[in-house]
């Protein structure tokens, strides 16, 4: 029990921390009496961590953050489900679509992550620059690859089961499908060396997702305008972020390269 | 910017320990012993000790076979300052602490 205690002890210990965990487990190996003591000592000391410092702070913020993430996404399966009915929400183009749903739940978690990375020097620029446009970039890789994902669903399903393709419209679908694929391509390949062409692939991408959800993967015309209008909102800001980024990156001499 | 906070009395007293023997290395479980201060509060004031370049650490070869080795704590020149500083303001226990040494 001691042991595990320890174990748990260690795990939890915030990264910068780590050296401390091993020196704790060594010392451990050499007692001789009170290793239980010791052990849960030890666990107080990693919890204690965790609050007095800054990094324990921000880690129990995005751990606060991914269980809203977890809530938000179990939400919006619920809702689409009832939307759906019990019947219609376990066929593989829906189940795609609440995965969907899922994923734009931790959205939150991504930024709130970029946003503790860029907190850690709120005075450097270029890390700022730095740290928004990957933020930016990871927030249009994870939309278009989920999107890219459920429009292939669909695109199967459609074939398997014919009524579904009298429901959708095939041009939206091989439409949208298209543009998911285009922005998982640019992103998986693009391994920008400066800041000025990630903060230009990130604008970019968010461009045609932008593009790619006004146009719509979900059939019908009225809704791509509703869900576009949505994702504005969580576009808007990041399109800001892209050009500050770029503005950063214009101001900084000299000019720094990704390392 | 990093606050530099007066000692804890659990930060002096160790600080005190370890100023007693300043040239040789202790071990945590030694630390223990000898100041009462129990692990759960023993490693974050060796942290906080360490971050303030009072203490410095190092790895030792296990003195029995078999065990890893272990981290070891001695006062740097700025930590003996501050524990001659503090043993000024709490003479009675830097002389209880010469006594029981």
């Amino acid at each position: 029990m001691s042991r595990l205690a320890l174990h748990i002890a260690i795990a939890l210990l915030p990264p910068s921390r780590r050296a401390w965990g091993e020196a704790m487990k060594a010392e451990y190996a050499h007692m001789e009496e009170g290793q239980n003591v010791f052990a849960w000592g030890c666990l107080k000391s990693s919890l204690t961590e965790n609050v007095a410092t800054g990094e324990g702070w921000a880690r129990l913020f995005l751990m606060g953050l991914l269980l809203v993430a977890f809530l938000m996404a179990g939400a919006w399966i619920w809702t689409w489900k009832a939307i759906l009915g019990a019947e219609d929400a376990f066929r593989p183009e829906n189940l795609a679509a609440m995965l969907w749903w899922f994923i734009l739940g931790f959205i939150p978690v991504l930024i709130g992550r970029g946003a503790l990375e860029a907190m850690k020097a709120p005075r450097d620029r270029w890390h700022l620059a730095r740290q928004g446009l990957t933020t930016t970039l990871n927030f249009t890789f994870a939309i278009g690859a989920s999107f890219a994902f459920v429009l292939l669903v669909k695109v199967v399903a459609c074939y398997l089961m014919p009524q579904c393709a009298a429901v959708d419209s095939t041009l939206y679908m091989a439409g949208s499908y298209g543009i998911g694929l285009m922005i998982l391509a640019m992103l998986s390949s693009a391994k920008p060396r400066t800041l000025l062409t990630l903060s230009l692939l990130g604008s970019a991408a968010l461009i045609v997702l932008l593009a790619a959800l006004f146009w719509g993967p979900f059939g019908t015309p009225v809704q791509p305008k509703v869900i576009g209008f949505t994702s504005l909102v969580f576009i808007f800001p990041l399109l800001l972020n892209a050009v500050a980024g770029a503005l950063f990156t214009w101001m900084e001499r000299p000019p720094q390269k990704l390392g | 910017m990093k606050r530099n906070r007066p000692l804890s009395a659990q930060a002096q007293d160790l600080v005190a320990t370890l100023a007693l023997t300043p040239h040789d290395w202790c071990y945590g479980y030694e630390l223990m012993k000898t100041t009462g201060i129990k692990s759960g509060t023993l490693y974050p004031v060796l942290m906080r000790l360490d971050e303030r370049g009072l203490l410095e650490s190092k790895w030792m070869p296990a003195e029995t076979q078999g065990k890893p080795p272990r981290h070891a704590y001695r006062l740097t020149d700025a930590g003996l300052k501050v524990a001659h500083q503090a043993a000024a303001t709490r003479p009675a226990l830097a002389n209880f602490k010469e006594q029981t040494a």
